[in-house]
C-alpha cells in the first residue's frame, strides 16, 4: 500500500479519538452517578436524624 | 416612528461626548495608522506586492481598530449604573440596539475616512479615480462589521474576559464582511478585468440584510436578566 | 425517580456501531479497490467525508435545540445543544486532522484553503465559542440563553461563509472537473457514514444523559449552598 503511514495514522486516528471520547464520556457518567449516590445518601441520613430527634 | 426616534436620541449623545472627548477617534486612528506601518516593515518596501496587499492591509486594520472601539460600546451606560440602565430602558430595547449601531458605524467611517487616504500614500495607490467605489464598499464592509459588533458586545458586556471573548464568537462571524471588502478593495485598487466586484458587493449586501434582521430580532434576548 | 448512569438501550447500539464502524473500516482499507488515479491515499476519504458530515450534522442540531430553546425554555433542548456542541467539535477536529492526512500526499501540502476544510476550520472557531460562553455563567437559564444565541448566528453564517469562500478560491482558480464516481466507492462511503451516524446517535444518548445527571447535581450544589 502506498502512502501507508498516512491511511494508518488517518485510520488509527479516527478509532482513538472516537473510543477515547466515548471512554472519557462514560468515565464522567460513572463519577456523576457516584456523587449523586452519595448527595441521596447524605440526604437521607439528615432525613433520619431530623426524624429522630424529637421536637421540643 | 418611535423606535428611530429613541435611537437617533443615542446616537446623538454618544457622538457628542465622542466629538468633545476625541477620546476614541485620535486612539483608533492611531491604532489603525501604527497597523498599517508595522505590516510594511514586516512585507518589505516591494511596493508592486504592497500595492497587491494593501486591501487586506487596510480592513486588517479596521478589524483590529473596531473591536477595540466595540468593547465601549456600551461604556457610558455601564459608567453611570451598569447594563442594568440598560435592561430598564422604557421603551423597545431595538433603540438601544439601533442607537448603538449607528454610533459605531459612524465612528468607524470617520476613521476609516482618515485611513484609507493614509493607505493611498503609504502604499502609492491611486484611490481618488475610485472614490466613491471604494466609499460604497467602505459602508457596506463597516455596516456589516458593525452589526455584529454591537451585537456581541452587549451579549458579552457583562462577561469578566470580555477582552477575549468578544473577538472569539466576533473573527468567524466576520469571515463573510471581511472576504468581501478585501477582495472588492483589491479589485478596485488592482483593477478588475473581469468585473468581479459586483459579486462582492452583492455578498456584503446579503450579509448586511440578513445579519440586521436576525440581530435587532434577538437583541432583547441579549439583555434578558 | 432516578436517573443512573447505566442503560442497556444506549449498550446496544454502542456494540451495533462499534460492529458497522468495524465494516466500514475493513471494508474501506482491504475490500474496495484502490482509486486509479490517486492511488490508496484516497481510502482516506471513507472517514474523512463522513466526519464531515457529522461535523455539520451536529452543528444543524445545535442549531435547531438553540431554536427550540428560545422558543420553549425547557432545559431539555438545551441539554441536547450542548451535547452536539461537544461531539460535533470532536467530529471537526476529526474532519481537519483526516483532510490534512489526505493532502499532504495527494497534493504535497497539509492545509489548503479549500473551501469545505476552510468553512470547516471556521465552523470549529464557532463552536469553540458556543462552548466558550457557555462556561461563563453558572446560572442554567442564563447560560442556555447565551448558548442558544451565539449557536443560531453561528450556524446562520456557515452557508454565508461556504458561498463567500468558494467565490474566493474560483475567482482565483480554474474550477476542477468532476469525474464519476464509482458505484463500489460510493457503497464504502455510504457504509462508513452509516457507521458514524450510528456512533453520533450512541455519544448523544451518553453525553445526553450525562448532561442531565450534572444537571441534577447543580441543583443539589445550588439548594444546598
Amino acid at each position: 500500500m502506498d502512502n501507508l503511514g498516512f491511511i494508518v495514522v488517518g485510520y488509527g486516528l479516527t478509532w482513538l479519538v472516537l473510543s477515547g471520547y466515548t471512554w472519557r464520556v462514560n468515565r464522567r457518567l460513572e463519577s456523576a452517578d457516584r456523587a449523586l449516590a452519595e448527595w441521596n445518601e447524605s440526604d437521607d441520613r439528615a432525613r433520619e436524624s431530623a426524624a429522630a430527634a424529637p421536637s421540643a | 416612528m418611535d423606535v428611530l426616534r429613541r435611537a437617533w436620541a443615542i446616537v446623538w449623545k454618544d457622538l457628542l461626548i465622542e466629538a468633545r472627548t476625541k477620546q476614541s477617534f485620535n486612539a483608533m486612528v492611531f491604532f489603525a495608522a501604527l497597523v498599517l506601518f508595522i505590516f510594511s516593515f514586516a512585507l518589505g518596501p516591494d511596493t508592486e506586492l504592497l500595492r497587491r496587499v494593501s486591501g487586506g492591509l487596510l480592513w486588517v486594520g479596521i478589524a483590529f481598530t473596531g473591536i477595540l472601539s466595540l468593547s465601549r460600546t456600551y461604556q457610558s451606560e455601564e459608567t453611570s449604573g451598569g447594563i442594568e440602565g440598560l435592561r430598564m430602558y422604557p421603551g423597545d430595547v431595538r433603540a438601544i440596539f439601533l442607537g448603538k449601531l449607528l454610533g459605531n458605524v459612524v465612528l468607524l467611517l470617520s476613521v476609516e475616512a482618515v485611513l484609507f487616504p493614509a493607505a493611498a500614500i503609504l502604499f502609492q495607490i491611486e484611490m481618488w479615480p475610485h472614490a466613491l467605489e471604494l466609499a460604497g464598499i467602505a459602508l457596506l464592509g463597516t455596516v456589516g462589521f458593525s452589526i455584529v459588533g454591537t451585537f456581541y458586545a452587549a451579549l458579552t458586556v457583562n462577561l469578566r474576559a470580555r477582552e477575549v471573548m468578544l473577538p472569539l464568537l466576533l473573527f468567524p462571524a466576520l469571515v463573510p464582511v471581511l472576504l468581501g471588502a478585501v477582495n472588492a478593495t483589491t479589485l478596485v485598487v488592482v483593477g478588475d478585468v473581469m468585473q468581479d466586484t459586483g459579486i462582492w458587493l452583492r455578498l456584503l449586501s446579503a450579509f448586511d440584510v440578513i445579519f440586521f434582521v436576525i440581530c435587532i430580532w434577538i437583541f432583547p434576548i441579549a439583555l434578558e436578566e | 425517580m432516578s436517573v443512573s448512569a447505566k442503560s442497556k438501550p444506549a449498550a446496544l447500539l454502542g456494540l451495533v456501531a462499534l460492529a458497522v464502524l468495524l465494516a466500514g473500516s475493513v471494508v474501506g482499507l482491504f475490500v474496495v479497490p484502490a482509486d486509479a488515479a490517486q492511488g490508496d491515499v484516497q481510502r482516506l476519504m471513507y472517514v474523512h467525508v463522513p466526519a464531515a458530515w457529522l461535523a455539520f450534522l451536529s452543528f444543524f442540531v445545535v442549531f435547531l435545540m438553540s431554536v427550540l430553546y428560545l422558543i420553549q425554555r425547557d432545559l431539555r433542548w438545551d441539554r441536547v445543544a450542548a451535547s452536539s456542541a461537544e461531539i460535533g467539535v470532536v467530529f471537526t477536529v476529526l474532519t481537519l486532522a483526516l483532510g490534512s492526512m489526505w493532502g499532504k500526499p495527494t497534493w504535497g501540502v497539509w492545509w489548503t484553503w479549500d473551501p469545505r476544510l476552510t468553512t470547516t476550520a471556521i465552523m470549529l472557531a464557532i463552536y469553540v465559542g458556543y462552548l466558550a460562553i457557555r462556561s461563563f455563567a453558572d446560572d442554567p437559564e442564563k447560560r442556555a440563553r447565551w448558548a442558544a444565541i451565539v449557536g443560531i448566528i453561528g450556524f446562520a453564517n456557515v452557508p454565508i461563509v461556504y458561498l463567500s469562500v468558494i467565490w474566493w478560491r474560483t475567482l482565483h482558480q480554474p474550477p476542477s472537473s468532476p469525474r464519476s464516481v464509482a458505484p463500489e466507492i460510493l457503497w464504502t462511503l455510504m457504509l462508513n457514514l452509516a457507521a458514524f451516524t450510528l456512533v453520533y446517535i450512541y455519544l448523544m444518548m451518553r453525553r445526553i444523559r450525562l448532561a442531565r445527571l450534572e444537571g441534577k447535581l447543580e441543583e443539589r450544589v445550588a439548594y444546598h449552598g
